[in-house]
């Protein structure tokens, strides 16, 4: 049968990527369909119950400086918040919340359901149609048997294709925890020539929060003011809550013991990683307790977090302490912890295999090459994470209506913000693990900060059609009054006294000094901006602003060859210096610049300078002519 | 970049990589795709395997033969360059190896740019920046010595301190990378322990940067001021040195005006004799040149030999001159001990005084292990490396920025983002070293300085 409305847009997969797909999607009035197995399943935290984290966060303000959802649900669910990192510079602070993942699921749920041009369908995509003789999307089959047409399809699978729950050395089919896993799906892929990769990701169990001795652990409660996410939830305008604004819950913090790893040693055979039941790679950096402890096995002890999922409920998710060790092994290691002697596990721990489709088909659009209107996002592209998940759903939802309009493709450059870095990561070198997103894989994070996401891409939202006027027109004022403030403080002459002379001095130089906060400016006698937001962006600026050039200088080479544009019919064949490996390479990603040449796996800097000199002779011989 | 030089894969290069002179033996080498194609028309032989020697003859377009020679295919990537190389080795006769570069160029090869070769095996990923350099420096060596430490660094010696130099940075920087990013799992260093990996670093970093001036007096040479009042015997003290090893370098003798700058080397190092006047003349040459003038030189020079005569004993003329030269430190050397020793020769004021004879030879080996020692070339030379100005600018401004670091660590501890800016820069101009970034004005210059058939 055929669905009798014809979409611009289907997303399958109701998740944290198929979400912000949806809403973006439908935001730029697209008409969009959401295929998801159980509408009350949407937004579904299956892992951790928090949002944020180092890096994360930052992406997070960024899918909401483009008008997405997840800072907003976060803000409004959220019982704990914290600024992690604030000993040790702006640049790579970071704010995260425990979210009550309840209310957060019910938030999105009833989001999705009641947003204008969204359509929420109860079903199951088993295969994806293409135009005839063409490579070109045409529509989706559903396992209750509709076809639906659509213009774009996105692809949000997560861990369900072809998902595998391991529990020691138990194992069965599923995508989730008591969900039945997608396994028609893959055969699409494989039929129309993708390779598909196994992935490997797992969850500790869930503990009763009344069989834990919380008066022996160590209490770790959230910040006051409280972070937020949201640039645009109350106060408007700031990325901080009011002080006692919001209810906050405690964590608690316990250690594993030399008993804990005595158990886990003694039981490796019996993980499914370990005893061979799991083929597919996991997290390097979300590792399970039985690979923290074969990888470091010099370190006396392990950090475990006690995260409340709900406000109210029993279930506690004990951070850090994910594995696939048998049922019963679980409980005897849980139990030699600290505080959790006579714990009951409510669900116990699992690890999860399932297929991804390497990124490296996709271009930075997240549409793959070889299927014109099918687009990509989140775990199924190898990542790990909520926060990566949304942002690649933003800018997959956002092409996809794009497409579906006729309109150019939009991307996010590396040096604007980390979903750009994400992006580019991924599609140019692939993933060999599931990734995460850092700080450090940023070459522009003093720039890539936590406080400016709205600074950054306000202008890119606004254009497309993610901010409205007044929104945009906020944010423009906000940005001009920190401008002039800046050019104030370069002009305002201070007295100041070093060293038993008195010096003249501008107040910004004034406030370059380590030892000088913006608060401390009126004993000076210079004002300061009313507005908490406008103040810290004037300090952060001043303060970094020799840095700023620094760095960018040191990314000049890079950007250099970011700017070196290739062209589309060029023959690397022709190109001598080049290996018929590398030849064959850059033949099949078609490299957009020379700077992104330079980032593919295993084209060397050598490489490079072959090819800047082929360009060269190119350009030379085209004057000649 | 490098006059606007490229390379197609069809394209072959020929040249000859011996120079063009009357010789035993003449090597012409070819290297490209069409090297071996190129190399059998010319050698005539089918069958030919990679890494053997052939003997034959080459043949021109008309089937004349034109010498009898040793002809080796090496096939890419096992090659010099890279590609496919084809090696003809001739008599060693200026129009033979014409000859043969001319058929090659006849059945499609082209001249190669000079330095090309080199070029194509760094574009290959066959060496690094450091090992082309060093391929430009063994060529223009112009002692043993040099030669030996061009090879060290060709066969990599310089890259791998540069290179452990970066894991030692590059360690820190992963470190405080983990604390950045897992600020929930890993506790923060203590900055001393920050402390004690940078100076480490810099350390290192100052040693290389020591052998810069070693490097520049291998290859540059010294300059040597012999300075005393007449007739103490500087000129045969110089002669005496000289003769030493006289028969290294020999080659360009003659052709400059002051034929002594590039003839003579003393164990093995490159020694150009300053004229402070006096030395050739036998007048007073404070009189007759001025002081001003003298002290000039002086100033240049990396070693001041000061001379008086031990025979005839230290003169108040010898301690005037030598306190108007004091400041350079000299080496004392008193001469003509042949003749038997001053009777107060005991109560010299200085102790140190290297006694020779010009005439015997008698001291001359004394003087020049005293002269290395005040070069500070004493140190075994086996494994040495020395850097080049290019990397000795990149070197200080690695350590330049580390140093600021160590300086601000107060304030970069609680700024992490601004320190690992800090490490990231220093680490830039390690690679920057070993030409893993590269822009093009560099390495324009770096093969502009190779002649062809390199």
């Amino acid at each position: 049968m055929v669905y009798d409305t014809e979409f611009d847009v289907v997303v399958v997969g109701g998740g944290h990527a198929g979400i912000e797909a949806a809403l973006a999607s439908a935001k730029l009035g697209a008409k969009t369909a959401l295929i998801t197995l159980d509408k009350e399943k949407v937004g579904l935290m299956p892992c951790n119950p928090a949002i944020g984290g180092i890096a994360k966060g930052i992406v997070v303000r960024e899918i909401d400086a483009f008008g997405g959802e997840m800072g907003r649900a976060i803000d409004q669910t959220g019982i704990q918040f914290k600024m992690l990192n604030t000993r040790k510079g702006p640049a790579v602070r970071s704010p995260r919340a425990q979210a009550d993942k309840e209310e957060y699921r019910k938030y999105m749920s009833k989001k999705v359901q009641n947003t204008e041009n969204l359509t929420v369908i109860e079903d199951e995509v088993i295969d994806i149609t293409l135009k005839k003789n063409s490579n070109e999307v045409e529509g989706v089959i559903t396992e209750k048997g509709l076809r639906i047409k659509a213009k774009s399809v996105v692809v949000t699978t997560g861990t369900f294709l072809g998902g595998l729950i391991h529990i020691g050395d138990k194992r069965f089919p599923a995508g989730r925890m008591e969900e039945k896993p997608s396994n028609k799906l893959p055969e699409f892929y494989r039929r129309n020539g993708f390779i598909l990769q196994r992935f490997k990701t797992g969850t500790p169990a869930r503990l009763d929060k009344r069989t834990i001795n919380w008066s022996i652990l160590e209490e770790a409660p959230g910040d006051e003011p409280a972070p937020k996410f949201s640039f645009w939830t109350e106060p408007y305008g700031s990325y901080w809550f009011k002080e006692g604004q919001k209810e906050q819950i405690s964590c608690y913090i316990t250690y594993t013991t030399e008993k804990t790893h005595e158990i886990i040693r003694k039981n490796l055979h019996r993980t499914a990683l370990y005893g061979g039941a799991i083929t597919g790679i996991g997290p390097r950096y979300c590792p399970s307790i039985e690979d923290k402890i074969v990888k470091f096995e010099d370190k006396p002890r392990h950090t475990v977090w006690l995260e409340p999922e709900t406000k109210d409920g029993i279930s506690i998710y004990p951070n850090g302490l994910s594995t696939s060790l048998p049922e019963e092994i679980q409980w005897e290691m849980y139990r030699s912890i600290p505080g959790l002697e006579n714990v009951v596990l409510l669900k116990p721990a699992y690890a999860i295999e399932y297929f991804i489709v390497p990124p490296t088909e996709l271009y930075p659009t997240l549409e793959t090459k070889k299927i014109k209107g099918l687009y990509h996002a989140g775990n199924f592209n190898g990542t790990t994470g909520y926060e990566e998940a949304a942002g690649q759903g933003l800018v997959a939802g956002i092409n996809a209506a794009l497409r579906a309009f006729g309109k150019e493709p939009f991307y996010l450059r590396r040096d604007e913000s980390y979903i750009g870095v994400m992006i580019d990561d991924l599609t140019t070198k692939g993933v060999i693990e599931p990734y995460r997103l850092f700080t450090s894989r940023s070459e522009y994070r003093l720039h890539l900060r936590q406080d400016n996401p709205i600074l950054r891409l306000y202008g890119k939202a606004y254009n497309l059609g993610m901010l409205s006027e007044e929104q945009y027109k906020f944010v423009k004022e906000i940005e001009k009054e920190i401008k002039d403030w800046l050019e104030f403080y370069k002009k305002e002459a201070v007295k100041m006294v070093a060293g038993g002379e008195t010096k003249r001095v501008t107040a910004f130089n004034l406030l370059q000094r380590p030892e000088i906060s913006i608060d401390k400016l009126p004993s000076y006698g210079v004002c300061v901006p009313d507005k908490n937001y406008v103040r810290e962006e004037v300090e952060i600026n001043v303060k970094y602003s020799g840095y700023f050039e620094r760095e960018r200088k040191m990314n000049e080479k890079m950007r250099h060859l970011e700017n070196i544009k290739l062209p589309h019919d060029i023959d690397y064949s022709k190109i001598a210096g080049l290996t018929k490996e590398v030849q064959q390479k850059l033949s099949k990603a078609k490299p957009m610049t020379l700077g992104h040449a330079a980032r593919l796996e295993g084209i060397t800097p050598a490489a490079i300078t072959a090819i800047m000199v082929y360009l060269q002779k190119m350009r030379e011989e085209k004057t000649k002519n | 970049m490098v006059g606007g030089k490229i390379f197609y894969s069809e394209d072959t290069i020929v040249a000859n990589a011996t120079p063009l002179m009357p010789s035993a033996v003449s090597v012409v080498r070819i290297s490209g795709k069409d090297a071996l194609s190129i190399g059998k028309k010319l050698f005539r032989k089918e069958g030919i395997k990679p890494r053997r020697v052939y003997f034959g003859k080459i043949y021109d377009r008309n089937g004349n033969t034109i010498d009898e020679v040793l002809f080796i295919y090496f096939k890419a990537p096992n090659s010099f360059t890279g590609e496919d190389v084809v090696e003809i080795h001739t008599h060693g006769s200026v129009p033979v190896v014409k000859k043969v570069i001319d058929e090659a160029v006849n059945y499609g090869a082209r001249i190669a740019e000079p330095g090309e070769f080199t070029k194509r095996a760094f574009l290959n990923g066959k060496i690094d920046l450091t090992q082309a350099e060093a391929i430009a420096q063994l060529i223009g060596a112009k002692t043993e010595k040099a030669s030996k430490v061009a090879v060290n660094i060709l066969e990599g010696r310089l890259s791998e301190r540069i290179n452990a130099l970066r894991d030692t940075l590059l360690e820190l920087i992963s470190l405080i990378e983990a604390e950045i990013n897992f600020p929930e799992d890993v506790e923060e260093i203590e900055p001393s322990i920050i402390e004690e990996k940078l100076r480490e670093v810099i350390n290192h970093i100052e040693k290389l940067l020591s052998s810069y001036r070693r490097g520049q007096i291998l290859t540059e040479g010294i300059k040597l001021a012999i300075v005393g009042r007449p007739n103490v015997g500087k000129s045969s003290l110089f002669n005496a040195l000289i003769g030493y090893e006289r028969a290294i370098v020999s080659e360009y003798k003659g052709t400059t005006r002051d034929f002594i700058e590039e003839t003579i080397a003393i164990k093995g190092i490159p020694v150009r004799l300053l004229d402070t006047a006096g030395l050739r003349e036998t007048e007073d040459y404070i009189e007759k040149i001025g002081i001003q003038k003298a002290r000039e030189r002086i100033e240049e020079a990396d070693v001041v030999l000061f001379v008086f005569d031990a025979h005839e004993g230290w003169t108040n003329e010898d301690k005037k001159l030598y306190e108007e030269i004091e400041y350079k430190q000299p080496i004392v050397v008193g001469n003509k001990i042949d003749l038997g020793l001053d009777k107060n020769h005991r109560n010299y004021y200085f102790k140190d005084i290297i006694y020779v004879s010009s005439k015997t030879k008698q001291g001359i080996d004394l003087l020049e292990e005293k002269l290395f020692e005040k070069l500070n070339l004493t140190e075994d030379q086996d494994s040495e490396v020395y850097i080049n100005l290019r990397h000795y600018k990149a070197l200080e401004k690695s350590k330049e920025i580390l140093e600021n670091s160590i300086r601000n660590l107060n304030t970069l501890i609680n700024q992490k983002e601004i320190l690992m800016l800090d490490l990231q820069e220093a680490e830039k101009h390690l690679e920057e070293i070993l030409g893993i970034i590269t822009t093009e004005d560099v390495l324009g210059n770096i093969f502009s300085n190779f002649c062809i058939g390199k």
